[in-house]
């Protein structure tokens, strides 16, 4: 029988996801002389949705803001009510406003550039609207926003112990007490004790059938898998907000791979959007309405949607960026290269003999995704720990902040270390941890089998039974069907691996079911309907007297418990 | 297939094969990385951009593929045309900052149709 061989590694704080949430965590307890390691699934170097770039950051810019007459306050407020529908830790939700300032400048002090000569603003910021009702999304120069961030970890001090797919908690006495990861590469056990873990894995990205067809072209990285959140639920942690999708069917580039086009991108002054007759359907981004809560009404909304365009035959719909003046499009060509999957973008542009600056872009709504705007995940406290002493969550891992993306990322990265560094500083040894049983005994069986089924054909089945059962037509019935359906995959599919490759494919297929069984029961429970992130074929109305809460589950003695939380 | 690497210009350094976060390389570090996993390919550009050489570059694979037409030409329709030559003139990049605040004037020319400078067609 073929064993697995295990390396162990220890250490004070364990952060889990190189990402910008993970970066930042690494940097932070590592200034705080505590011994860090860093695991990451690829190489923090260009992993994660920032991996490769980064242009734009909210926050509260004082100097900028409050001359507009705009309060932090306001802001946050704005923030609530028009970005998280009222359904957001609020608190939370301050600290990420209040402080994404600071860990901005954080990044000029590692060596990111963030002035330029052009702007008139204080400070030479160059600042733009994105998705709240006033200027207050920083543009800079992130392309290499993650290498930039990965030589401050060394420089710091903490381990990067890359190529390791962490997907197993420890615990002892319900405290943390370490993960386990997979070496994709190696094909070795990873079992890193800790006294300390940060949780920062980020998004879970495939579990819809991608409309191209194509598993991996995806707009948001398909590395990403739900492997932390999956690891955290089976070791007890009370996840919130999984029910919800993050963007049902976001508008973009249908044929290349995803944002580069899109009107809605901050990065394009002169993007709109039009439909085959050339009507403008959607005006730049900050002419289009909104509630605005700075007491200035925003105009330039027209009634028309790229949805209803094509359903009244006037389709295509096309991102136009053709009649910027040279000036914005020179600008717009700058914000492109510096943003996550821009150079690619511009690259297959050149390559196959197309211009933003002359074409105009065919959109489409992609697969839907979940996490992000949605902010399933872990319910975190004030200091950013889970509900497993020990063990804490940040950016995108983190429940119920949405919109909170990049600056979520970078201020609760730094907050959750210094609450970890903390902990460190009152407890005692390291301990040995139970919870990788199951995890052994998945690896044993893939090893010790010569035939079965390819982790695709388990993909496959998983974006089927997402997209007909969770998207198309939500209601209890046919989410129960769903549930059933993950459940006999997961109990009859006979994963087979040739190498730590596919093996590693094979770990997320687990994590993907555990993510999408959650997700089954939780749309079950919920019994309303919510917005665009959550829509009921059987509640159809929005219930705010039952459920303008969070919905945690968790695991207890293996059985299911639910909770509401009033946010 | 992508990428693809030119091995006339790979100095086999296996910068691509370090940073690629889905992992498609595999390399031995004599000869020029080989694309074990093309269909796993996520086109964020990290090889591209990372490569000392320029020796790697992306193709895409045919449902990715923009045919081209005549319909990704032109303006759009003529009602709109003033407002969008107006707004042609506005960066927001370099827009004129106020001299004070709630005096409700933009301190520029042409630069200057802001959000308040304008009014819907």
């Amino acid at each position: 029988m073929k064993q697995i061989e295990i390396q162990e590694h220890s250490c004070d704080i364990c952060v889990v996801g190189g990402g910008l949430a993970g970066c930042m965590a690494a940097i932070r307890a590592a200034e705080l002389n505590d011994d860090v390691i860093l695991a990451d699934k690829s190489n923090p170097e260009r992993s994660g949705c920032a991996g490769t770039g980064l242009d734009h950051i909210w926050g509260y810019f004082p100097e900028v803001q409050s001359r507009e007459g705009v309060s932090l306050e306001q802001m946050v407020e704005d923030h609530l009510q028009n970005v998280a529908h009222g359904l957001v830790n609020r608190s939370m939700l301050h600290y990420i406003a209040a402080t994404s300032y600071e860990r901005i400048l954080d990044l000029e002090r590692f060596g990111a550039r963030i002035r330029f000569e052009d702007s008139t603003l204080p400070g030479k910021l160059r600042l733009q609207y994105q998705m709240h009702a006033c200027r207050n999304t920083l543009h800079f120069e992130g392309r290499d926003i993650k290498r930039i961030l990965t030589r401050a970890v060394r420089k710091a001090g903490a381990r990067i112990l890359d190529r390791v797919m962490v997907t197993e908690l420890l615990t002892r006495d319900g405290e943390i007490a370490g993960v386990v990861g997979y070496g994709t590469r190696d094909g070795k056990i990873h079992r890193i004790r800790a006294k300390a873990v940060i949780m920062s894995t980020g998004r879970v990205n495939r579990l819809y059938k991608p409309y191209p067809g194509l598993t991996f072209a995806i707009r948001m990285p398909p590395a990403l898998t739900g492997d932390g959140k999956a690891a955290m639920f089976r070791a007890g942690v009370e996840l919130i907000n999984m029910e919800f999708l993050s963007i049902p069917g976001r508008w973009s580039s249908r044929n290349l791979i995803r944002g580069g086009g899109l009107p809605t991108g901050s990065y394009q002054p002169p993007g709109i959007g039009v439909n085959a007759l050339g009507d403008v359907i959607r005006r730049r981004n900050h002419e289009v309405g909104g509630k605005s809560v700075y007491g200035t009404a925003k105009t330039f909304a027209t009634s028309r949607s790229f949805q209803g365009e094509l359903e009244a035959g006037r389709g295509p719909i096309y991102a136009d960026m053709s009649w910027g003046s040279e000036e914005d499009q020179r600008y717009m060509l700058w914000a492109i290269e510096n943003e996550g999957l821009g150079p690619g973008f511009l690259h297959i542009m050149e390559r196959y003999g197309l211009d933003f600056r002359k074409h105009k872009i065919e959109l489409w709504p992609i697969e839907p995704e979940h996490s992000a705007a949605a902010a399933g995940g872990p319910m975190v406290d004030e200091s950013c720990q889970t509900t497993v002493p020990g063990l804490y969550a940040a950016g995108d891992e983190a429940g119920g902040i949405p919109g909170s993306v990049a600056p979520g990322a970078f201020t609760m990265g730094y907050l959750a270390a210094e609450s970890a560094a903390g902990r460190v500083a009152e407890t005692g040894a390291l301990r040995d941890g139970d919870g990788d049983g199951e995890l052994l005994d998945f690896f044993n069986e893939i090893l010790n089998r010569s035939t079965g089924d390819p982790w695709q054909d388990a993909q496959a089945t998983i974006h089927n039974l997402m997209s007909d059962y969770n998207i198309r037509f939500r209601s209890q019935t046919m989410a129960r069907r769903g549930l059933e359906c993950l459940e006999y995959l997961e109990n009859n599919m006979r994963l087979i691996a040739a190498d730590p490759h596919e093996l590693t494919h094979c770990l997320e297929m687990r994590n993907l079911i555990e993510c999408g069984k959650i997700i089954f029961r939780s749309t079950i429970e919920r019994k309303e309907s919510r917005g665009k992130i959550f829509q009921r074929r059987d509640y159809p109305e929005q219930d705010d007297t039952n459920w303008l809460c969070f919905l945690g589950q968790k695991l207890e003695n293996r059985q299911v418990r639910f909770r509401k939380h009033t946010p | 297939m992508p990428p693809v690497i030119d091995k006339k210009l790979c100095n086999t350094c296996g910068i691509c094969y370090n940073v690629c976060p889905q992992d498609v390389f595999s390399f031995d570090r004599k000869q020029a990385p080989v694309v074990a996993y093309p269909q796993e390919c996520w086109y964020c550009g990290a090889c591209v951009v990372d490569c000392p050489k320029g020796a790697v570059s992306l193709s895409l694979p045919l449902p990715l593929h923009i045919v081209p037409s005549t319909a990704l030409y032109g303006p759009p329709g003529p009602e709109e045309g003033q407002s969008l030559e107006l707004a042609a003139d506005f960066s927001r990049s370099i827009e004129r900052y106020p001299a004070k605040p709630d005096s409700g004037q933009e301190a520029g020319g042409s630069n200057a149709t802001g959000r308040q400078g304008k009014k819907a067609p």
